[in-house]
């Protein structure tokens, strides 16, 4: 009998594509021959839509671009323009930043975690992970009085300031997560059949992890040492102590453990940050209120920072007017999920779709 | 003095009047025993659906427990009737057949799954209560029957991916049958060492010989393990639940079925799951027999069986990732089968040292 090759479409309607992928996949019986990823599914347009916007309105699409990152999105933004048009940012601003981003990083990842249990068929850890986010959630709540889509992170500091209440809830947390953490984890790695679902599959080398220029979690786990927050260190990331995991493994279980260790270096340096934390101003006093209109910028910068995915970058050229003349987003989470046919090829179907959760894509960052 | 409980639905008939044996001596026995026959029938129809209900909210509140929800406590006192909200939904459901299944075989295949469940309900000996043995079935082969009626399902599942038309519920399909090989025979020869220890097919002799002698769980711990793992591939949940794997398959072989024809499937798999817990603590835990020193209570116990096993494969089902499929093929093949197998020697020896040969 000859064996037929039959195509499929998964997504982007399937449960388990993270949102909108759709991978046009060769089968032959179980195994996949090839994997090609079509995106666009949610592609709302926020680069060109920040052409047509103040400045300081543009914080509003990066929130929407990395929906569970979104601190890193807003960081990224802010940060390009307040290089293009030169203002300056109190230290408490920017020690604040830092405590939000790496919270956020935390969320992101245990977004990640939840989800990749469901996609190898483990509904539990889910539910333990979005208890944690949630905890982490109410306290963005607190300051920025949103739970998804924050934009508290403005042009010139932050939004709001801690409010009186925050203290007590921030410590409740800090003091149980890294125990709550381990508990988590042993759920993953006290599990043969997990291990034997994560070890060895999805392999990518760290030169073809190279080539298709891939960042963040993904290249650490294939043993590059490569971290913007060590490489060119924004905001105060040089003035605290933190490790940059990296795995050698090269394989699903490798990309597993390095962000659970990044899990627990962000709550280090969220520990020192608050710590740390200066009195004084959380807002450039110019630029409140009805000062963020006037932002004017002539030029370009380019900024990258580490978002929970990756290497971010905002490129943005101004042309002396209110608003940007062009904004150009590098999003870490499409360059990742553009590798995917080479972890995937000849591998089992169930394979497939443990290594794309590994990935971690966010498609509102994917699309754009 | 036993009596079974087909003999006090016939006294309980013969009591209010019906009782056809005295009108026309040959014929009127027959009708009156198929009268018994159907009544005690449905008895056991409606002690299953009841059960499944009940298994489905033990399911989800034990599942809420575990994950730290709460689970339904919107319906009725602390959410019991939310499964009768479900199955009023369910009904209300349009029927979708989709234009490109096979409309026989699609409409077909969810009974193939349902009826052969229900009907193994029928075979179990589900002991004593009081005086009354509640057996419905009492013939010599009822533990052949029972390997019967469970090979029938995966053939509905089989039939319900191919005719849906759909490369997923194709695939899910595959699996079933790929699964079914590979869980059936190891289990059927785990069961070949209680036959060789009991001497019959008789369920309810089975369950009589370990309250003589000793549960043949203890007697053959492998035989045991290889069944349990074999019935929870049976009832196609995680680990196992290759066919369907929600997060590959989007929902294996019932994909495109929805409404009545979507909540039979669903019902099925936790009827299995309760049947496979009465099943093997009949043939492995003595089943029906009574409790030690107290006479008379062998339903109860055997209920008490039967729910601890259940909650342990839902614990199960709640905790555990989903085994690949190569890997599950492997496992059934280059473990279990030779475990089985092993099994019988070591049942072979157990018979040899009983009548003193060795």
């Amino acid at each position: 009998m000859e064996e037929k090759i039959i195509e499929v479409n998964f997504g982007p309607q399937h449960p388990s594509t993270h949102g909108v992928l759709r991978l046009k996949v060769k089968l032959k019986g179980e195994t996949v021959l090839s994997a090609e990823p079509i995106i666009g599914y949610l592609h709302r347009n926020a680069e060109k839509l920040s052409e047509f916007n103040y400045y300081a309105s543009n914080t509003v699409f990066m929130d929407r671009l990395d929906y569970v990152g979104n601190h890193n999105m807003e960081l990224g933004y802010v940060m390009a323009v307040e290089k293009l048009a030169d203002i300056d940012v109190p230290e408490r601003a920017v020690w604040l930043r830092m405590l939000f981003v790496e919270l956020n990083r935390i969320a992101s990842h245990l977004v990640w975690a939840g989800t990749m249990g469901l996609d190898l068929g483990m509904i539990t850890p889910f539910f333990y992970t979005f208890r944690e986010r949630e905890r982490i959630l109410q306290l963005f709540e607190m300051v920025s009085g949103a739970r998804l889509t924050y934009n508290y992170i403005s042009i010139g500091g932050v939004y709001n300031d801690l409010p009186n209440e925050f203290d007590a809830k921030f410590n409740e947390f800090v003091e149980d997560f890294s125990s709550r953490l381990k508990e988590i984890e042993s759920l993953f790695k006290e599990n043969e059949v997990f291990i034997q679902r994560m070890k060895g599959i999805g392999i990518l080398p760290p030169e073809v992890a190279k080539s298709y220029s891939i960042t963040g979690p993904v290249l650490r786990a294939s043993g590059v040492n490569y971290d913007i927050r060590k490489v060119s260190p924004y905001l105060y990331y040089d003035k605290v102590d933190f490790d940059i995991p990296v795995s050698n493994g090269m394989d699903n279980y490798a990309r597993f453990e390095v962000r659970f260790r990044e899990m627990e270096q962000s709550l280090r340096i969220v520990k020192q940050v608050y710590g740390k934390l200066p009195t004084g101003e959380y807002q450039n006093p110019l630029y409140r209120k009805s000062g963020l209109i006037n932002i004017k910028g002539k030029g370009e910068s380019y900024v990258r920072t580490e978002s929970p995915r990756g290497e971010f970058g905002v490129y943005v050229v101004g042309d002396g007017s209110k608003k940007p003349y062009r904004v150009r987003i590098r999003s870490p989470a499409f360059q990742n999920l553009s590798a995917t046919n080479e972890m995937v090829k000849g591998s089992k179907i169930a394979d497939m779709i443990a290594t794309i959760s590994t990935l971690d894509p966010v498609f509102g960052e994917v699309d754009r | 003095m036993e009596y079974s409980i087909l003999q006090l639905i016939n006294f309980i008939l013969t009591y209010i009047g019906i009782n056809f044996s005295v009108y026309f001596p040959p014929y009127g026995m027959l009708v009156q025993r198929v009268i018994v026959d159907l009544i005690g029938g449905l008895l056991i129809f409606i002690a299953a659906a009841l059960t499944i209900i009940v298994v489905i909210y033990i399911f989800r509140k034990w599942m809420a427990d575990l994950q730290q929800r709460i689970g339904p406590n919107r319906v009725g006192p602390y959410g019991t009737l939310q499964l009768i909200a479900d199955a009023l939904k369910m009904f209300g459901k349009e029927d979708i057949i989709p234009d490109n299944v096979d409309p026989l075989l699609f409409r077909f295949a969810p009974y193939l799954v349902f009826i052969p469940l229900i009907l193994s309900y029928l075979l179990i000996p589900y002991g004593n209560l009081y005086h009354w043995d509640i057996i419905f079935t009492n013939v010599n082969v009822t533990l052949l029957l029972v390997i019967a009626f469970s090979a029938i399902p995966p053939i509905g599942e089989i039939i319900a991916g191919f005719a849906s038309n759909n490369k997923f519920s194709m695939l899910g399909a595959l699996r079933a049958a790929a699964q079914d090989l590979s869980y059936e025979i190891p289990m059927m020869i785990s069961l070949i060492g209680v036959i060789m220890l009991t001497g019959t097919f008789n369920l309810n002799s089975i369950s009589q010989y370990q309250w003589h002698y000793i549960p043949i769980a203890i007697l053959e711990p492998i035989g045991f393990l290889v069944f349990f793992v074999a019935v929870l591939s049976k009832m196609a949940v995680v680990p196992f639940d290759l066919p369907e794997s929600e997060s590959e398959l989007v929902s294996g072989f019932n994909v495109e079925y929805s409404g009545l024809r979507f909540g039979i499937f669903y019902l099925g798999v936790f009827g299995s799951i309760f049947f496979g817990s009465l099943f093997i603590s009949t043939v492995y835990l003595s089943g029906g027999s009574d409790i030690p020193f107290i006479p008379g209570l062998g339903y109860i116990w055997l209920l008490v069986k039967a729910f601890i096993f259940t909650f342990l494969f839902l614990t199960i089902w709640v905790s555990l990732p989903r085994i690949r499929v190569d890997k599950y093929m492997n496992f059934g093949w280059k473990y279990l089968l030779p475990l089985s197998i092993i099994n019988i020697l070591w049942t072979m020896v157990i018979v040899l040292a009983m009548h003193g040969v060795l």
